[in-house]
């Protein structure tokens, strides 16, 4: 946070007229606003996702739709909750029973605070950074049992006392997990725990040990736990509890619950992503923040701008063109007016690459000089972006995972459930830290 | 040796645990990304009555999901117009064969909700009498087969179409037999009337000639 705000205030000359204060002010609110839409949207996503990985594994399509791919499907969703009554029952406790599904949300929306997109891009890089992930998990146990308690419904209470048992039992390992990582990095930032990945993947936690490879799985299955996930979702088990906490809730303050736990997807495999997996460092590459790398494709992008001009243009000409034809094709196979065929419906790129076209000529015929703003288009690129999209496909590949255990696992009994926690989890965590301590001693 | 079989149990138990789960997301990862999918996209990706509708015909281009390209599946197959694809016994809309119908009325007879509207008149040249009306309502039909069971002629038949929404109430009421041939039909019927009546004269005519 503080470094984006000294960074913007280095850029931009409007923002040092302004002050540093309001600087940092509207910083916070933008990056609060950002962090929250992009929880909003990825709880979105994954709804969708988890459709459509649903849908794979049956051998079925999943959602295709709403919109591309049936990627808009979410927001029908969305509307329709909103839509729908949402009906408290006459013998609730009405100020919990409304408040509780927020304070779930809060929960996982404040965890969005720590998990980091980039070097730089990290709302607050907080020197307890992971102790801080582990107590915001724990609104999650209070979220539940309050929204359990508040239904005044056996099955709902029900939910709520195994959701207690359940994530009470499996922070410990949780956190022992996250131990072997801290003793290893030397510090409880996020930022900290990703540098000290730094230099290619035999670095990152995952296999830099064995021990902490297990760690890795002991923190993956346990996080699952904690959010309540399918293998351990004996809270709303749904052939014993009807639906557990959440049988009570309809509308919108049932989509909260939804959101809160398909956020929380993504803050699992994002925690794992930044403890095991190297967080935005780039695999395979040992190259710090990015910089040579950075500095050598500037320079032969500075180079060649009209050439890349050049290509662009080529290939909007090839992509235009293939798509025309695809499309001329089938109208004269059907003998299809001209409005009305697909020529004419399924070319709206023909727009875009229209404007593109337009652009590169002017690029061309003017000879703007693209060199002068490179600089700051590389900066942004490489600080902000590729970090970013690195750690995001990393992350979104774990909550794959996620997904699919979901749609291959069956539930565990209660006392199974137990079991694993306390016989093997937490043992083996155990273990592994001490481990770790040893394997340190010897080869560090 | 209760601690070896302890022991062996635990990591038994855990081995057992690793394995089996890894199996179970293998199959589950087979079927996702290897395996053919079972959807028809109905509306949109197929064809009906074999005449093709507006977006009917497959585009490879279309079928295909995001990672099928790259992960080596198939596409899925065309398996033709869906209606050939439906079971042998498969009751669609009900279907009408004037030229076998008698009017015998059973099937309206047989019908649990009134359904089926039928009249007939005698006309020559044709077994039983000729239908001059034939209305289903849909809206009501429930397609228990009762009329198809009972008709000795077999002119009401299951057909395979099952597209039979509509806009607008009224046109769920289907008339099988036309306006034109209806009139042709009573015109028909009279000539057969009159001819009934000249004989039946021409046999009284002939009675009292004996007398």
């Amino acid at each position: 946070m503080e470094n984006l705000v000294n960074d913007l205030f280095g850029q931009f000359t409007f923002l040092q007229k302004l002050g540093y204060v309001p600087t940092a002010a509207i910083v916070m609110l933008a990056c609060a606003l950002v962090v929250l839409n992009f929880f909003g949207l990825m709880s979105g996503l994954f709804t969708f996702f988890e459709r459509k990985v649903a849908g794979w594994t049956n051998s079925r399509r999943g959602p295709n739709r709403v919109g591309p791919y049936g990627l808009v499907q979410f927001m029908a969703d969305g509307v329709k909750l909103i839509l729908k009554e949402d009906i408290i029952p006459a013998a609730a406790d009405r100020s919990i029973f409304k408040f509780a599904p927020y304070l779930l949300l809060l929960g996982t929306a404040l965890s969005f605070v720590v998990i980091p997109f980039g070097p730089k891009w990290i709302i607050g890089d907080l020197n307890v950074g992971v102790l801080y992930l582990l107590a915001t998990g724990s609104f999650t146990v209070v979220g539940l049992i309050m929204a359990g308690w508040a239904s005044n419904n056996k099955y709902a209470l029900l939910g709520g006392m195994r959701s207690a048992a359940q994530i009470v039992s499996y922070e410990i390992p949780n956190a022992l997990a996250i131990l072997v990582v801290v003793l290893t990095a030397g510090t409880m930032s996020m930022q900290g725990i990703i540098r000290a990945q730094a230099g290619g993947i035999h670095h990152w936690f995952l296999f830099s040990s064995p021990f902490s490879f297990l760690a890795f799985f002991i923190y993956f299955i346990s996080a699952i736990a904690e959010i309540n996930r399918v293998p351990f979702d004996i809270p709303e088990a749904e052939s014993e509890l009807v639906a557990g906490y959440n049988i009570e809730y309809s509308a919108m303050r049932f989509g909260v619950f939804f959101a809160a736990e398909f956020g929380n997807i993504y803050v699992i495999s994002a925690v794992a992503v930044t403890c095991f997996f190297g967080g935005w460092q780039v695999p395979l590459l040992d190259v710090g923040d990015l910089g040579p790398v950075g500095r050598g494709l500037g320079n032969f992008l500075g180079r060649g701008e009209v050439l890349i001009v050049l290509l662009v243009m080529a290939l909007g000409i090839t992509m235009l063109a293939w798509r025309a034809l695809r499309a001329f094709v089938w109208d004269v196979r059907r003998k299809r007016a001209f409005f009305g065929s697909r020529f004419v419906r399924f070319n709206s790129e023909l727009l875009v690459l229209g404007l593109l076209f337009a652009g590169g000529a002017l690029v061309l015929a003017f000879h703007v000089p693209l060199r002068a703003y490179l600089p700051t288009i590389y900066w942004a690129f490489f600080q902000y972006l590729v970090p970013f999209l690195v750690f995001f496909t990393k992350a979104m590949l774990l909550s794959f995972v996620v997904l699919w255990w979901r749609w291959t696992l069956p539930r565990l009994r209660v006392d199974q459930l137990m079991g694993v926690c306390w016989k093997y989890l937490i043992p083996i965590a155990f273990a592994c830290l001490v481990g770790q301590g040893f394997w340190m001693w010897f080869f560090s | 040796m209760q601690i070896i079989k302890g022991i062996t149990g635990y990591f038994g138990n855990i081995y057992e645990s690793v394995t089996t789960i890894s199996m179970g997301m293998w199959i589950t990862f087979k079927t996702a990304f290897f395996e053919r999918k079972v959807t028809l996209q109905y509306p949109s990706h197929d064809v009906i009555d074999g005449e093709s509708k507006d977006a009917s015909i497959p585009s490879k281009k279309k079928l295909k999901s995001p990672f099928e390209p790259l992960l080596g599946a198939s596409q899925q197959i065309y398996k033709g117009p869906l209606n050939t694809q439906l079971t042998e016994r498969y009751r669609g809309l009900l279907g009408y064969d004037e030229l076998k119908c008698i009017s015998c009325l059973l099937c309206a007879q047989n019908c649990p909700i009134d359904v089926i509207r039928v009249k007939g008149v005698k006309i020559e040249g044709r077994k039983g009498k000729a239908p001059t009306t034939f209305r289903i309502d849909y809206s009501k039909c429930m397609f228990c087969g009762l009329c198809v069971e009972v008709c000795p002629t077999d002119a009401v038949f299951f057909t395979r179409r099952f597209e039979g929404a509509t806009f607008e109430y009224r046109t769920l009421i289907r008339e099988f037999i036309n306006p034109e041939l209806y009139l042709e039909r009573l015109q028909l019927a009279e000539v057969a009337k009159e001819k009934a009546k000249e004989k039946k004269r021409k046999k009284q005519e002939s009675d009292e000639q004996e007398q």
